[in-house]
C-alpha cells in the first residue's frame, strides 16, 4: 500500500523557538517549493498546509518529547488543510510509518525543513482533524474539531468557520473522521506515541456497520460482498432479485450520512443526488449505467451496473514487468472516447476531475469503464472550483481551483505514464513527469507514444492537446504507425468456459428472421409458419400465430399490434398481447421484406415487384409502387422519403405519395436494407459493393468494394458503417471517406446484418456462430456457436442479445 | 380607402395618428438589415468569388485556382454543381507555377469530362463512379501528368466538388478548406500535410513552437512528388448557412483567424470579402502568393 505524502519535517526545530511562526516558515517553504515546482503551488494553500504540518510537529514537541525527533519513520500524511493566515487552521491528517522518503531540504533562517514524498508502510486507518491556532507564537492548542464519526466536507467546515472558501482552501476530499488512537510500537527508533499529537480521544466505537452479506435492501438487492470502501461508505456487489431466473449483478454504492449539522447533511445528500442525476443522463459503454437510487434511514444507495473486472491500478500492481504498449494504447484510445463524450456533454461539459488508475476498471472484455463519478462536475467556463482530485494525477491548474476539460487530459497523461512506467505519481513530486522520461524507464515504449503522453502532461494547459478527440487522433496515429491496431485486433480474449445462453427456445423449423422486442416480449417468425411471442426475460412461450407460409420478415410493433409479412403473400396484423388477428393484407407475391411504420402507414415490399403502402388501422392499400422486380429490401424512412432496393439493382427514393424522387442503379440485386444518417444513405448490393449515396438526389458519394456480393444490411455507429458479405467478412468502413477500418473473417457467408450495442458489433454467420466484436478494432470478444447456419440478425436490448438460428432455436445471451 | 382598412382590421381606433412618426433609419442600419435578410431563393444556386494576388515580396505567382459554378435550372431537377480548386506551386522547386497550373487544369478537365454527360447531354446520365472516386482519380491523374511534364516540381491542391448538398473535398499539401460559420467561427476542414503539422501531431512541437518553426513551408505530401500519392478525400454536407473557403497559405499563414472572419463578415458580398482578405494579407507584408475562393449556397 502506498500513498502520496506531503511532509514537512521540522527536524531541527526546538521547542519554544520564538523565531518561528507558522506563516513565516510557510513562506520560506512556499518560495522554495515554488522555485522547485515552477510556480505550480500558487496561492495561500501551500502556506497553510506547511504551516499546519509544521504546527503539528511543533505541537508534538511541545506536548511530548523535548528532543528533536527523528522523523524518518513516523510521518504525517496531510489530506487537507485550510485556514486563514494568522488565524485558526484545520488540518486533516493521519499518522503513518513511512519508508523510502525522498527529501528536499529547505532552509529558512537557521532552520532546515524538508518536504518529502514517500511510501507508507503502515498507517492509521482514518484521518483525523485537528484545529490549531496560529496566532502569536506557534501552536497553542489542538482541538478535536469534528465529533467522532462525523462526516464532513472540508468546504462545509470552512463555511462553518466563515472562512472565505476560495482563499482558505487547498484541498478537499470527503473524509470520515473516526478518531483512532494508534500506538506504533515499531521497535525502532523514532517511536512516537501519537497521543502526544492530539488530545487523547476515546477509543473508536464499533466500526460503522457495513452491510452483512445476505442483507437485502428494499426487498430487491441481495448484498453479496463488499467490493470497495470509500470515504462515505462501502460499495457492495449485490444481486438484483427482480431477475429470479438469471443472476443479474449490480454494484450498490452506499453513502452513510451521519453528520449532525443539518446543513452538512443536506450538502452530502445533494452531492449524492447530483452524482445519481449526472450518471442517469449519461449513456456510454464506458460509463456504468445507473439503475436505481434510494435512501434508507441515514444511508443512501446508488445501484449501478456491476463491472466484472479489475481496476487498472490493481492490474499495474499485479503485472510483472511492464504492460504491453498496444494494450495501454487501446485503453488510452477508449479513455479518450469516454472523456471526449463527457466533455461533449450538453449543455455543459462534464469534467471527470479524478482520472487515475484506481478509477478505471478494465472489464472482462478488456474494455475500460470509468467508475466513481463522485466528484465529476459540469463545467461552466470561467468557473472556479475547489481543488478536488488526487495529487500526482491532477494538473497544476487544478490546485488553483480550476477545472477545465484540459485537466482531464493531464490526468489521462499521468495515468498512462503510470501504467507504462509503473512509477506511481503520488510518490513523486507533483508535476515532475518531465524528470521521468517514459522511455528512460521503459525503453519498449515507442517514441511516438511517449510524445503523445508528453504533450498531454504539459504544465501549461494551452500546450496540451486541445481536447480528448485530438488526443485520440494522435493515439490512433501512433497505433497505425506502430502497427498496434492490428496487434490489438488479433489478440482475442475469449471468456473461459464459453458462452451460456440465458435461455433458448425451440421452434419446429429454421429461424431465419430477426426478432422484435416490444414491451418485454420477443416476437420472432419461423419457417414453421409461426410467429412466436416469448417472454424476453426467460424465453417462456406466450402465444403463437399461425400463418400459411414461412416468416422471415422482422415484425414491427405499433400501439398494441405486431405487423409482419409471410411467404403466404400476406401482411399480418395481430394483437401483441393475445396473438389474435386484427387484419391481413394480401399482396400478390411472397413477402420477405419487413414492415416499416411511419405516419400511420406501413411500407413493405413483396416478390410481386411492388412496394405497398398500407393503412395501419384498416389494412387497406393506400398506394402501390411498381419496382419492376421483387422487393426484398426493407424500406427505410428519412428526410420524408422512403428508400428501398429491388432485385434488379434499382434503388428508389419515393415520397409519401408514392412518387419517385430519384433512382439509382446498382449492377445487381439490392436485397440489403438501407440505412440513412444525415445526408447519406448506405446499402450493400449483390454486385459486391457497399454504397454511400446522397440521400437527397441519389448521387454516389463513395463505393466500397466488398470481396463478394452482400445481402446484409449495414449498421451505423459514430463514423463507421458495418456490413457483412458473402466472402465471410464483417467489414467496418469509415462513413465519411469509404475507407476500410477493419475486416473480420468468419468461416462462411455473412448474410446476417450487424447490430451495434454499446461498443460491440454483433453479427451472425452461416458458419453457425454469433460473433461479438469490439467495434473500433474488430477484435473478437466472444462467439457463440449454434448448431446450424445463422442467416437472421441479432437484436440487443438491456445487455441481452437475441438471435435465431437455422438449428430451430432462438437464443438469449448476455451481451 | 381608410374606411376599407378600418373594416378590414376591425376598429378604427387602432389607426395610428398621423403625427406619430418613427425615427428614420441610418444608412448603416438599412445596410445591416439588408445584409442580414435571408433572401429565400426558389432555386438553389451556388455563388462563388475569388481573390488572388502575387503578394508584396514574390515576383512570380505560383498559385493557381479554378472556380466553376454551373447552374442548370429548369423543369428537370436542379442540382447545384460547382468545382473549386486552389493549388500552390512549391517555391524552391522549379516550375512551381507549371505544376499548380497543370494541377487545376487536369483536375477540372477530368472532373468535367466525368460530369459532361450529366450536365451537357440529353438524356442526362449520372457518372458511374462515386464522387470520391472521381475526385481521387482526377488528383492522381494530375499527379502523373506533373511528374511526366514537369519532373521535380510540386504543388499543393485543395479541391471542392459540390454536387447537390454534398461537398467532396480532395486535398494534398497545406492549402486549406474552411467553413466560415455565421456565428464567427472558422472551422478548418482539411489537415495540412506539412512537416510542422506532423511534428505538432507527434507532440514534438507545441502550438507556440509550431508558430515559430523555421521550416513551416516544408510539405510531407505534394502533387508531383513521390511515387505513390495518398490523397485525403472525404464528403461532408455543405455547411449550413456558412461560407466555404479554399485558400493557400499566403492567406491563412499570414492573416489571423479573427481578421479572416472580420473580412468575411464586414464585406457586403463575397467578392468584396475576397478583396478584403487579399488586402489583409498584403497589409501584413504579403510574403507569399495569395489565393482565396469563397462559396455560398443560396436558397
Amino acid at each position: 500500500m502506498s500513498f502520496g505524502l506531503f511532509i514537512v519535517d521540522a527536524k531541527r526545530r526546538r521547542v519554544g523557538d520564538e523565531d518561528i511562526e507558522g506563516a513565516s516558515i510557510a513562506q520560506a517553504v512556499y518560495k522554495q517549493a515554488r522555485h522547485k515546482f515552477g510556480g505550480a503551488l500558487e496561492g495561500f494553500g501551500l502556506c497553510v498546509l506547511v504551516d499546519a504540518v509544521g504546527a503539528i510537529f511543533n505541537g508534538a514537541a511541545q506536548t511530548g518529547d523535548q528532543k528533536p525527533f527523528e522523523a524518518r519513520l513516523l510521518q504525517v500524511e496531510v489530506r487537507a488543510a485550510f485556514g486563514a493566515r494568522g488565524r485558526d487552521c484545520w488540518v486533516i491528517f493521519r499518522v503513518v510509518i513511512a519508508r523510502h522518503i525522498k527529501h528536499r531540504h529547505i532552509q529558512h533562517r537557521n532552520q532546515v525543513f524538508k518536504i518529502g514524498v514517500g511510501q507508507v508502510a503502515a498507517a492509521e486507518n482514518e484521518f483525523r482533524v485537528a484545529k490549531m491556532s496560529l496566532t502569536g507564537k506557534g501552536v497553542n492548542a489542538f482541538h478535536n474539531l469534528v465529533a467522532d464519526g462525523e462526516e464532513f466536507h472540508a468546504l462545509e467546515l470552512c463555511r462553518r468557520k466563515s472562512f472565505p472558501a476560495r482563499e482558505a482552501f487547498i484541498y478537499e476530499r470527503p473524509v470520515v473522521v473516526n478518531p483512532v488512537i494508534a500506538h506504533y510500537n515499531s521497535g525502532t527508533r523514532g517511536n512516537l506515541d501519537t497521543q502526544s499529537i492530539s488530545h487523547p480521544l476515546e477509543d473508536e466505537p464499533a466500526p460503522r456497520g457495513q452491510l452483512q452479506s445476505g442483507t437485502t435492501l428494499v426487498k430487491r438487492y441481495h448484498i453479496q460482498e463488499v467490493i470497495g470502501v470509500g470515504g462515505m461508505g462501502s460499495v457492495y456487489r449485490a444481486r438484483d432479485l427482480h431477475f429470479p431466473n438469471v443472476t443479474k449483478l449490480v454494484a450498490v454504492k452506499e453513502m452513510i450520512n451521519m453528520a449532525p449539522d443539518p446543513l452538512v447533511r443536506q450538502t452530502i445528500v445533494q452531492n449524492f443526488e447530483r452524482e445519481a442525476n449526472l450518471l442517469a443522463t449519461l449513456n456510454h459503454p464506458a460509463i456504468p449505467r445507473i439503475y436505481d437510487y434510494f435512501s434508507e434511514e441515514d444511508r443512501s444507495y446508488l445501484v449501478l451496473e456491476f463491472v466484472h473486472g479489475k481496476d487498472l491500478e490493481a492490474i499495474i500492481n499485479d503485472t510483472n514487468g511492464f504492460l504491453p504498449e498496444e494494450q495501454v494504447l487501446s485503453w488510452a484510445i477508449q479513455l479518450c472516447d469516454v472523456v471526449s463524450f463527457l466533455h461533449g456533454h450538453k449543455p455543459d461539459p462534464i469534467i471527470f476531475r479524478d482520472l487515475k488508475p484506481s478509477n478505471i476498471m478494465i472489464n472482462s472484455n478488456g474494455d475500460v469503464v470509468l467508475v466513481d463519478f463522485g466528484i465529476a462536475k459540469t463545467f461552466q467556463s470561467g468557473q472556479k472550483g475547489t481543488m478536488i482530485g488526487t495529487e500526482g494525477y491532477s494538473p497544476p491548474e487544478q490546485y488553483r481551483g480550476e477545472a477545465t476539460p484540459l485537466a482531464d487530459i493531464y490526468s489521462l497523461g499521468a495515468t498512462l505514464h503510470h501504467a507504462l512506467t509503473r512509477r506511481d505519481p503520488r510518490l513523486e513530486p507533483p508535476f515532475s513527469f518531465a524528470e521521468r522520461p517514459l522511455r528512460k524507464i521503459n525503453s519498449r515504449v515507442s517514441p511516438e507514444l511517449e510524445a503523445v503522453i508528453t504533450t498531454a502532461l504539459q504544465y501549461n494547459p494551452s500546450e496540451r492537446f486541445a481536447g480528448a478527440t485530438e488526443m485520440k487522433e494522435a493515439l490512433m496515429n501512433v497505433a497505425r504507425k506502430t502497427g498496434a491496431l492490428s496487434k490489438i485486433a488479433t489478440t482475442s480474449i475469449a471468456p473461459a468456459g464459453g458462452i451460456k445462453p440465458i435461455w433458448s427456445f425451440k421452434c419446429e423449423d429454421e429461424v431465419r428472421g430477426t426478432p422484435l422486442l416490444h414491451q418485454g416480449i420477443l416476437y420472432i417468425g419461423c419457417y414453421d409458419n409461426n410467429l412466436y411471442a416469448l417472454d424476453a426475460a426467460d424465453g417462456k412461450f406466450q402465444w403463437k400465430y399461425v400463418a400459411d407460409g414461412g416468416i422471415v420478415s422482422r415484425p414491427a410493433a405499433y400501439e398494441g399490434n405486431v405487423y409482419f409479412g409471410s411467404e403466404d403473400q400476406r401482411l399480418h396484423a395481430v394483437s401483441a398481447r393475445t396473438g389474435k388477428v386484427v387484419w391481413t393484407y394480401f399482396a400478390e407475391g411472397r413477402i420477405h421484406s419487413s414492415p416499416r411504420i411511419a405516419d400511420g402507414h406501413i411500407f413493405i415490399g413483396s416478390d410481386d415487384q411492388t412496394l405497398h403502402a398500407v393503412n395501419l388501422n384498416t389494412g387497406r392499400s393506400i398506394w402501390k409502387f411498381d419496382a419492376a422486380d421483387e422487393v426484398r429490401s426493407t424500406p427505410f424512412i428519412a428526410n420524408e422519403l422512403i428508400y428501398f432496393g429491388s432485385e434488379n439493382g434499382d434503388f428508389f427514393a419515393l415520397d409519401f405519395r408514392g412518387t419517385m424522387k430519384w433512382r439509382f442503379q446498382a449492377k445487381r440485386a439490392i436485397t440489403s436494407s438501407p440505412i440513412a444518417a444525415g445526408q447519406s444513405i448506405f446499402f450493400a448490393s449483390v454486385d459486391s459493393t457497399l454504397y454511400c449515396l446522397d440521400a437527397r438526389n441519389g448521387w454516389a458519394i463513395w463505393r466500397y468494394r466488398l470481396g463478394k456480393g452482400s445481402v446484409s444490411s449495414p449498421a451505423l455507429s459514430d463514423d463507421y458503417v458495418f456490413v457483412g458479405a458473402a466472402d465471410g467478412f464483417i467489414y467496418c468502413v469509415e462513413a465519411r471517406t469509404g475507407k476500410e477500418v477493419w475486416r473480420f473473417r468468419t468461416e462462411h457467408q455473412v448474410t446476417s446484418s450487424p447490430v451495434i450495442y454499446k461498443d460491440s458489433v454483433y453479427c451472425g454467420s452461416v458458419d453457425g456462430n454469433l460473433y461479438c466484436l469490439e467495434y473500433r478494432t474488430g477484435r473478437q470478444r466472444w462467439k457463440f456457436e449454434t448448431k446450424a447456419a445463422i442467416t437472421g440478425s441479432p437484436i440487443v436490448f438491456d445487455d441481452i442479445v437475441y438471435i435465431g438460428s437455422t438449428d430451430h432455436q432462438v437464443y438469449a445471451l448476455l451481451a | 380607402m381608410l374606411d376599407f382598412f378600418r373594416n378590414l382590421f376591425g376598429g378604427g381606433d387602432k389607426t395610428p395618428k398621423e403625427s406619430a412618426t418613427t425615427a428614420p433609419l441610418s444608412d448603416q442600419q438599412i445596410q445591416s438589415i439588408v445584409n442580414n435578410q435571408n433572401i429565400q431563393y426558389e432555386t438553389q444556386q451556388l455563388i462563388a468569388a475569388i481573390g488572388q494576388s502575387v503578394g508584396k515580396q514574390r515576383e512570380h505567382n505560383e498559385d493557381s485556382l479554378v472556380a466553376i459554378t454551373a447552374t442548370l435550372a429548369g423543369k428537370a431537377s436542379n442540382i447545384p454543381f460547382g468545382l473549386y480548386i486552389v493549388a500552390d506551386g512549391m517555391g524552391g522547386h522549379q516550375f512551381g507555377e507549371v505544376a499548380s497550373n497543370a494541377a487545376i487544369r487536369v483536375i477540372s478537365g477530368h472532373v468535367m469530362r466525368k460530369f459532361h454527360s450529366y450536365l451537357f447531354t440529353v438524356p442526362t446520365q449520372q457518372p458511374e463512379e462515386s464522387l470520391q472516386e472521381i475526385m481521387e482519380s482526377a488528383i492522381k491523374e494530375s499527379h502523373r501528368i506533373i511528374q511526366k511534364d514537369a519532373p521535380g516540381s510540386g504543388t499543393t491542391v485543395t479541391a471542392a466538388l459540390i454536387v447537390g448538398q454534398q461537398v467532396t473535398i480532395g486535398h494534398v499539401g497545406d492549402s486549406r478548406a474552411y467553413a466560415i460559420h455565421p456565428i464567427g467561427r472558422l472551422e478548418q476542414l482539411t489537415r495540412d500535410h506539412s512537416l510542422v503539422k506532423r511534428l505538432e501531431e507527434l507532440g514534438h512541437l507545441n502550438k507556440e513552437e509550431a508558430a515559430n518553426f523555421p521550416h513551416r513551408n516544408v510539405l510531407i505530401r505534394a502533387l508531383g512528388q513521390g511515387e505513390a500519392l495518398e490523397v485525403d478525400v472525404f464528403t461532408i454536407p455543405f455547411p449550413q448557412n456558412s461560407t466555404l473557403m479554399l485558400c493557400s497559405d499566403g492567406l491563412w499563414g499570414v492573416v489571423a483567424e479573427q481578421d479572416i472572419l472580420r473580412s468575411a463578415s464586414e464585406a457586403p458580398n463575397l467578392q468584396r470579402a475576397c478583396q478584403n482578405m487579399v488586402a489583409a494579407a498584403n497589409l501584413a507584408g504579403g510574403p507569399d502568393n495569395i489565393s482565396v475562393i469563397l462559396i455560398q449556397m443560396a436558397g
